[in-house]
């Protein structure tokens, strides 16, 4: 069994495509700071592109479910699947795996803030204010926007998907999770096909203020916290073939360890500079490895070994090696 | 060189060979494990925060969990609550499996955890509302980065892999590693990643489980919202199954196992407690917060969990339910179990523990694969609590109330997810 990649969908603030993302790269464009953004430090962030999803959604009412990390993380998804040119008519959705990863999403402390003004207004703030009239305030779409989990299910029920599904949180080598679980399952034959991404969304105040506390983002640090989500089709790649799908790259090993290195198989092959690709996106979070090895697809040159490697903030470390087709 | 192509893929059984858990029953399985059938709840009035103006009153908080874990470089200010459950879980069950005795290399020993990456810190919630801009309802980022309310621990106890990261430092592991949210069956899905891990060889043993500590004032008002908490006053409101119920009650928990190939524990001379033998899981792909209809895709969880472990629907005497309280989940779930087992739904045991802990929510598939091997080993069935008023929709038998001798050889382990992710596991006990 070999696992093939027949999609790529990939936003980010380089652009709303990977091949968008992969023409700045090259460029050596560096990203600037969403200097519209007023509620964040104006240096901090970098924002993408402006994109109509509600247009290509099947159920354009559950946009108000989305968070705008999900928002991404679907507009890639349909990108990819798109790109792959699987039949949604032909598909066996009982079959059709969601593998996804994300860091950033889950309870924002200022979608409170309506229901703080109600109970907290002129008096010391105790949470024994907040009782339900108290919370009555507060959009009571927030709370499925906090599931972190949210993406696959809504991607899920946009497509009509039943298989196999996960969602992993692990910093950076997240993605990486997510891809490995899809190709075990594609080939332990758990599903046929698998829509796998990652995404995140950084310009919030809370992932402002946590980053720039801990000195890693700016005025403390270096980073440009930004959002993206990337997105792969794969299948296995005898089914893939039978169909005639047009194959960008095998899956030949993913790798994530909990400390030390990840463990690549021992080839030398092309890797895409995260000097130069950081500061063309801003720092994806999540959605930094897959995103990476999206834009990567476009890249390195053809018929060649790719490893792509990311770091986690809490010790792990991923390793993704691909072989682009010829 | 290509991982996916090796031959003889999944050729090893996956036992356990050791158990942790923390919940509000007690810290330890032999703390919990005594209550649970003996019908005790861990349910009590709120804690944490004053609760007298709010709809939800009770809650299932843990109150024996290790304040200063003594994790290498890592501050104990870097671990949020959660974090510090799965470390005293992962230890208790690193301990039965007797890994510091008869050890295995640390490359081949990996983490698998569910978590909530949801989390706010009670002081800067409020440090943020009293900086506020003062024109409008938003935070002042500058302005709250000034008052020092966020430290460098507020960044690392915000990242939800953390709980994985202080389990390996640890316990000095340094395998393959999974940490998942998929909401109430994330602790369900890193069991069963790990075991997929075993099986295939990548690494000859994992810890797994997960933990939850959503027992807080903004977690509880966000599943208010929903309209999923019981707004009963007394902790007898968690009653799954029970036709008086009006949705869960908060709980708090942690949970491991050790999860390793059968060679090894033979090996190392290791008590084999119980063997993992399937893996299922669906996607509802429905709605974000439903169960899927008459349970359709709860169902075929639970089917490929049997197909894997090549066990036949007659075969199961036992089901450790996801069994929430909440007046959907309970009746679908029953639907569903109709749908598998046909008429042998009605001669197996069913039950949840949702009464005596509360939901437990990411942690809850590993409190219900806990139990369960316990409940094998001693040959007690456990209870559902506070069942009393019988529901026309759950008519199975859910082992009402107390404990019940019984022998289960097979059993599932539910868990079933807002989002839509739906896991079941077969596990099988060891003779």
């Amino acid at each position: 069994v070999s696992i093939a990649i027949t999609g790529v969908g990939l936003i980010t603030p380089a652009g709303l495509t990977a091949r968008e993302n992969a023409e700045r790269i090259r460029s050596g464009v560096n990203m600037q700071p969403d200097r519209s953004n007023k509620s964040l430090n104006c240096e901090s962030f970098a924002r993408a592109g402006q994109f109509d999803l509600e247009r290509r959604l099947r159920y354009p009412k559950n946009i108000k479910f989305m968070s705008r990390a999900v928002q991404l993380a679907m507009y890639a998804a349909l990108d990819a699947l798109d790109a792959s040119g699987v039949s949604m008519d032909s598909v066996d959705r009982a079959r059709f795996g969601v593998h996804t990863a994300c860091g950033e999403t889950g309870l924002e402390n200022e979608e409170f803030f309506g229901a703080y003004s109600l109970a907290w207004q002129d008096r010391e703030p105790d949470f024994k204010y907040l009782s339900l009239r108290a919370s009555k305030m507060v959009d009571p779409y927030f709370s499925l926007r906090t599931l972190t989990n949210a993406g696959s299910g809504l991607i899920a029920m946009e497509l009509g998907l039943h298989g196999t599904s996960c969602h992993f949180i692990h910093g950076e080598t997240s993605g990486a999770q997510a891809l490995e679980a899809a190709c075990e399952d594609l080939a332990d034959r758990r599903c046929d096909v698998a829509l796998c991404g990652a995404y995140d969304h950084l310009g919030t105040a809370a992932a402002y203020v946590a980053y720039a506390a801990s000195g890693f983002a700016r005025p403390r640090g270096e980073l440009l916290l930004g959002e993206g989500a990337a997105f792969l089709v794969l299948e296995r790649t005898e089914d893939a073939h039978s169909r005639a799908a047009c194959i960008q790259a095998e899956v030949l090993s993913v790798d994530v360890r909990a400390g030390g290195s990840a463990a690549p198989p021992d080839v030398t092959g092309f890797s895409v500079d995260r000097g130069a690709y950081r500061p063309s996106t801003g720092y994806l979070g999540a959605a930094t490895a897959l995103a990476e090895l999206a834009a990567g697809l476009e890249l390195a040159p053809r018929a060649a070994l790719a490893t792509f490697r990311s770091e986690g903030w809490c010790g792990s470390a991923a390793a993704i090696t691909v072989r682009l087709t010829d | 060189m290509d991982q996916y192509g090796t031959a003889d893929r999944n050729r090893h059984r996956v036992v356990i060979t050791g158990l942790g858990l923390t919940t509000a029953l007690g810290r330890g399985l032999d703390t919990c494990w005594p209550k649970l059938i003996a019908g005790e709840s861990g349910i009590r009035p709120i804690s944490y925060f004053d609760s007298s103006e709010h709809a939800t009153k009770v809650s299932g908080e843990a109150r024996d969990v290790s304040r200063e874990p003594d994790v290498p470089d890592t501050p104990a200010s870097y671990m949020r609550r959660a974090c510090r459950m799965f470390v005293d879980a992962s230890q208790e069950a690193w301990r039965q499996a007797r890994l510091t005795e008869m050890p295995i290399s640390p490359d081949q020993i990996g983490i698998a955890a569910g978590t909530s990456t949801n989390y706010l810190d009670m002081r800067l919630v409020k440090a943020a509302w009293e900086t506020r801009r003062p024109d409008m309802l938003r935070t002042d980022p500058e302005r709250l980065l000034a008052s020092g309310a966020a430290d460098e621990g507020h960044f690392y106890r915000r990242q939800g892999d953390m709980i994985g990261a202080a389990a390996v430092r640890k316990l000095g592991v340094r395998g393959p590693v999974f940490l998942t949210d998929t909401a109430c069956s994330a602790s369900a899905h890193a069991i069963g990643l790990a075991y997929q891990a075993v099986r295939r060889g990548k690494a000859r043993a994992m810890i797994a489980g997960g933990a939850a500590a959503l027992a807080r004032p903004l977690s509880i008002l966000a599943f208010a919202l929903l309209g999923a908490l019981s707004r009963g006053e007394t902790p007898d409101c968690a009653r799954p199954f029970d036709k008086k119920r009006d949705g869960f009650v908060m709980g708090e928990g942690g949970g491991a196992i050790v999860l390793e190939t059968l060679e090894s524990a033979r090996e190392r001379g290791a008590s084999i407690l119980a063997e993992i033998c399937g893996f299922g899981c669906a996607t509802s792909g429905h709605n974000l917060t439903d169960p899927s209809p008459a349970g359709r895709w709860e169902a075929q969880a639970m089917s490929l969990a049997l197909a894997e472990g090549r066990m036949t629907p007659e075969q199961i005497d036992y089901i450790a339910a996801h069994g929430t309280s909440t007046p959907k989940n309970d009746a679908n779930e029953t639907q569903a179990i109709k749908t598998v087992f046909g008429p042998h739904a009605y001669r197996l045991m069913v039950s949840s523990n949702k009464g005596h802990i509360g939901h437990t929510i990411s942690a809850a598939g590993v409190c219900n694969v806990v139990f369960t091997v316990r409940a094998m080993i001693e040959g007690v069935a456990p209870p559902t609590l506070n069942l009393r008023n019988p529901d026309p929709e759950c008519d199975l038998d859910y082992v009402p109330n107390l404990g019940r001798a019984a022998k289960i050889r097979t059993a599932l382990c539910n868990a079933f997810a807002f989002g839509g992710q739906n896991v079941s596991l077969a596990v099988r006990a060891w003779e």
